[in-house]
């Protein structure tokens, strides 16, 4: 963008704040949009609901999905992957946290979930 | 420096308008009507911010610098309402880092994280999500997708399966 704007008569320093100051930016927020649409694909609970009533014909059991995706299910699949990326360390008997990384991310998504909706949880209001 | 105050302002107020409306009446579907007011709001906002900021004594954006915070205003819209999904639902994985770094260095057994997870209906929550949203519909005792197809969540799928590639089930 600042290359067309040079061209059209804007200086090369004010392309420069422009590229460090805007187009950054923008880099950075498609940056990470595409890499949330790539999570989705992988983690989310949405999607993969969404996935089995695709291949269903008439439709699924309510009590079929529970059976299935129950909170057991649920969190032996997210502690490993967590233990897999190193977030967290199994010792045998207890898990611990190991990076701060993902601690970081939700400190700030549960700030902004009181800021914009006004609670931190969807469970406790 | 003049597209980078034109933006930063007309952001902030377009999230302005955002919390504000959600304080009011908080929409049924989210996320849609949050790219809307970012895209929509962005375009009918801007001339707005042009004037307030020619009266303060910056001088007029170009056409180019306009497009400049066209584009700024659609990344941050499209990075905004990805995270708006991580804000409406509650994050497993961020609910339970959470519940662990609480312990310290004592650590959380198993059974510790079962019972915390089964305080936390994730399941029970999606479905009645996905009904709220329209993209699910109960008959009875079972659910099946919507007459009209959910796009977003299409596209996810289809390029989970075509460019990734990826074959494990995930959730």
């Amino acid at each position: 963008m600042q290359g067309v704007a040079v061209w059209v008569g804007q200086s090369w320093s004010e392309a420069l704040g422009g590229m460090v100051l805007v187009d950054g930016p923008i880099f950075i927020c498609l940056a990470y949009g595409y890499a949330n649409f790539v999570n989705l694909g992988h983690a989310s609970l949405r999607i993969r609901i969404y996935r089995e009533l695709q291949s269903s014909r008439h439709g699924i059991l309510i009590s079929e999905l529970r059976a299935k995706y129950d909170e057991v299910q649920i969190l032996s699949n997210r502690l490993q992957r967590m233990i897999n990326a190193g977030d967290i360390k199994f010792d045998g008997a207890v898990y611990r946290l190991n990076k701060l990384r993902l601690l970081a991310i939700s400190h700030a998504i549960f700030m902004l979930k009181r800021v914009v909706l006004g609670r931190q949880s969807e469970f406790f209001p | 420096m003049k597209v980078f105050l034109v933006l930063v302002f007309l952001l902030g107020l377009l999230f302005i308008l955002h919390l504000t409306w959600w304080r009011i009446a908080r929409p049924r579907r989210g996320r849609p009507v949050l790219l809307g007011l970012f895209i929509v709001g962005g375009v009918l906002l801007a001339p707005v911010v042009g004037f307030l900021l020619s009266w303060i004594g910056i001088e007029p954006l170009s056409f180019i610098q306009w497009l400049n915070v066209g584009l700024g205003t659609v990344a941050f819209a499209l990075a905004y309402v990805v995270t708006y999904s991580a804000l409406e639902a509650d994050s497993p994985t961020l609910s339970l880092i959470r519940h662990i770094a609480s312990s310290g260095r004592a650590g959380l057994r198993e059974a510790e994280l079962r019972e915390f997870m089964s305080a936390r209906p994730f399941l029970g929550a999606r479905i009645a999500a996905l009904i709220e949203e329209g993209m699910v519909q109960q008959r009875e005792e079972r659910i099946h997708l919507a007459d009209h197809p959910y796009t977003l969540f299409r596209l996810v799928l289809l390029h989970r399966d075509r460019v990734l590639r990826i074959k494990c089930p995930g959730g």
